[in-house]
Formats: C-alpha cells, structure tokens, sequence
C-alpha cells in the first residue's frame, strides 16, 4: 500500500471529515457500481454503499491495521450488499429483471442506449459468482490478487472466473 | 491483461472498456447523503465517547469512595501520630505499680507498649517479678 493509502487510512482513523471525502470521491463510483451488480436495484445499491461507510466510521480506530484499502471496502460493501439484500430479499429478486442504470445513458444517442442495455442484460445473466467478479475487476478496478482477498479464493480462481464472463458477455452481445 | 485463445486483445479491450463505461454515473445526491451519514457518526461517536469518559469517571469515583470506606475501619489505628505522653511522669507511675521495676525499665516497657509491643511484664533482675507476683491491688 503507498504512503498516499497509508496517510488516507491515518486521516480516517482520526476521524477527520474530509478524509471520508475524499475516499468516497476516490472508491464511491466503483463501490456503487459493484454494488449495483450485486443488488441490481440502485436505491439497494446506495443503501450499500451508505452502509458502507457508516460501518468505517464505527470501526475507523482499527483502519490503521488495514493493509489493502480497496479490499478492505469491497469486503465492506459484499457484507453491506448481503445485509441489504437480506432485508429486501423479495424486492431485490423482483427488481432484477427491471434494473439497470437509466440516467447514466439519459443523453446517449438511441443505439448507445440499446448497446448499454444489451450489457447490462447480458452482466445480469451472469452467474453470481462471476458477474461479482466483473464488478470487482471492472468497476473496483482491483487486481485479481485482491478480488481473491475480498472474496475469499485464489487469485487464479478469480482470473479464471473472470476470463469465463468475459466469454459469456462477447457471446451473449454476439447473440443478440 | 489475459490471454484468451478464443478472444483476442483487441476485443476483450473493448468490452472491458465497455463494461466500465456502464458503470452507474456519479451521483452529487448520493455523495451528499453518504458525507451526511458520516458527519452524524462522527458526531454521535464523540457524544458517547463523552458520556462514556463521564459514565467511567463517575464509576472510579464510586468504586474509589466505596473502597476507602471499606479500608477506613483498618486504617483507624493509624490515623494520626501518637498522642505526646510524659515518658518521665508514666516510668514513675509504673515504678510505684511494680515496686522491682527500675525506672530504666519502667521506660523500656514503656517504650514497648507505646510501639505496639505487648507489655510482658516480666522482670529480671533480682528476684524476677512475673506477671503473677503482682498484687493488682497495690
């Protein structure tokens, strides 16, 4: 971890505001992203996140052991992900096939929009497991080394799952 | 990033590139909401840390003044100094009680009792005096 993630960890674990700033500008982006594949429904997805740094607050005295970040907070948010998802268990599987990401494409052109929806079907398609993988890779921007730390397998085991979406996403947008 | 026989580097960029384009654009609202979240932890931390710091002040406080009470009885005995006693008058008294006792040794065994040592009342010199040989009447 560089000396930037160690002085960030530091701030936080002293309580200091601007920090928690800083680090949601750094990681909010790619935690709700992650969230979203997790939860499928944004305002679960927000929930997560929420929780996420409200849980670092509570426990930011112990911030100064953490070694890894970004793992650490996409630990956070699978936990955070699976309280939220538990609590609204029904509505998340409802909500599903119904979710999506529209504002982010509000001001595409119609084919972009169409592209952008064919994804988000095809991520959503995916195996847990593997679309969780994507999230990680993709939206955390975290090394398979990490993915494997935060989920709890190897990193060959990561790489691999990952390798295994990707396939099933080109196929999928090649089907359709 | 990965080799991919069935992909080449090319196509796996782009749909990479593609996935994370798709991620959920940022939010002012969210942010907003998740600093506000933080702010009142914060908060809330440094009030039950305060009445933390009070709730274990006063039970110091408590635990301290229940200890002191019961250590008070003990340590009655050494609340204060000896109170000044007339060496020269007490030696006098205790000769005239034990009639063999010399005033030299009126003063040990004064000094003895008045460092917590229990009075023997037993004197050597010259036909011992033993506590039975003193007549209390006298």
């Amino acid at each position: 971890m560089g000396d930037e993630a160690k002085a960030l960890l530091g701030r936080l674990a002293a309580g200091e505001e601007s920090a928690f700033a800083e680090l949601y500008d750094r990681y909010g982006a790619g935690l709700l992203a992650a969230a979203m594949r997790m939860l499928a429904r944004r305002q679960d997805a927000e929930d997560a996140v929420q929780e996420v740094f409200a849980a670092l607050v509570r426990s930011r005295r112990r911030l100064i052991l953490v070694e890894d970040l970004a793992a650490y907070l996409f630990v956070s948010l699978r936990r955070s992900a699976g309280r939220v998802a538990e609590r609204r268990p029904r509505m998340a599987e409802l909500d599903v096939t119904a979710a999506g990401d529209p504002e982010s494409a509000v001001n595409s052109r119609a084919e972009a929009v169409e592209a952008h929806e064919r994804l988000h079907r095809a991520i959503r398609r995916l195996p847990a497991e593997q679309r969780e993988v994507i999230a990680l890779r993709l939206n955390g921007e975290l090394t398979f080394e990490q993915i494997g730390r935060v989920l709890g397998i190897s990193p060959n085991t990561a790489a691999s799952r990952y390798r295994y979406a990707i396939r099933k996403l080109r196929d999928a947008l090649r089907d359709e | 990033m990965m080799n991919d026989a069935e992909m080449s580097s090319d196509e796996l960029a782009e749909l990479e590139a593609e996935v994370r384009a798709a991620r959920p654009a940022s939010d002012p609202r969210l942010r907003g909401r998740v600093l506000a979240v933080v702010a009142d932890e914060l908060v809330g931390q440094h009030r039950r840390g305060w009445w933390n710091f009070a709730a274990g002040l006063a039970a110091a406080l408590l635990i301290g003044l229940n200890l002191s009470l019961a250590v008070a009885p003990a340590s009655v005995s050494m609340a204060g100094p000896p109170e000044p006693v007339d060496l020269d008058a007490a030696a006098h008294e205790l000769s005239q009680a034990v009639p063999g006792l010399s005033p030299a040794e009126a003063r040990r065994e004064l000094f003895l009792l008045r460092s917590g040592a229990r009075l023997p009342l037993w004197v050597q010199p010259r036909g011992s005096i033993a506590r039975h040989d003193i007549d209390p009447t006298n």
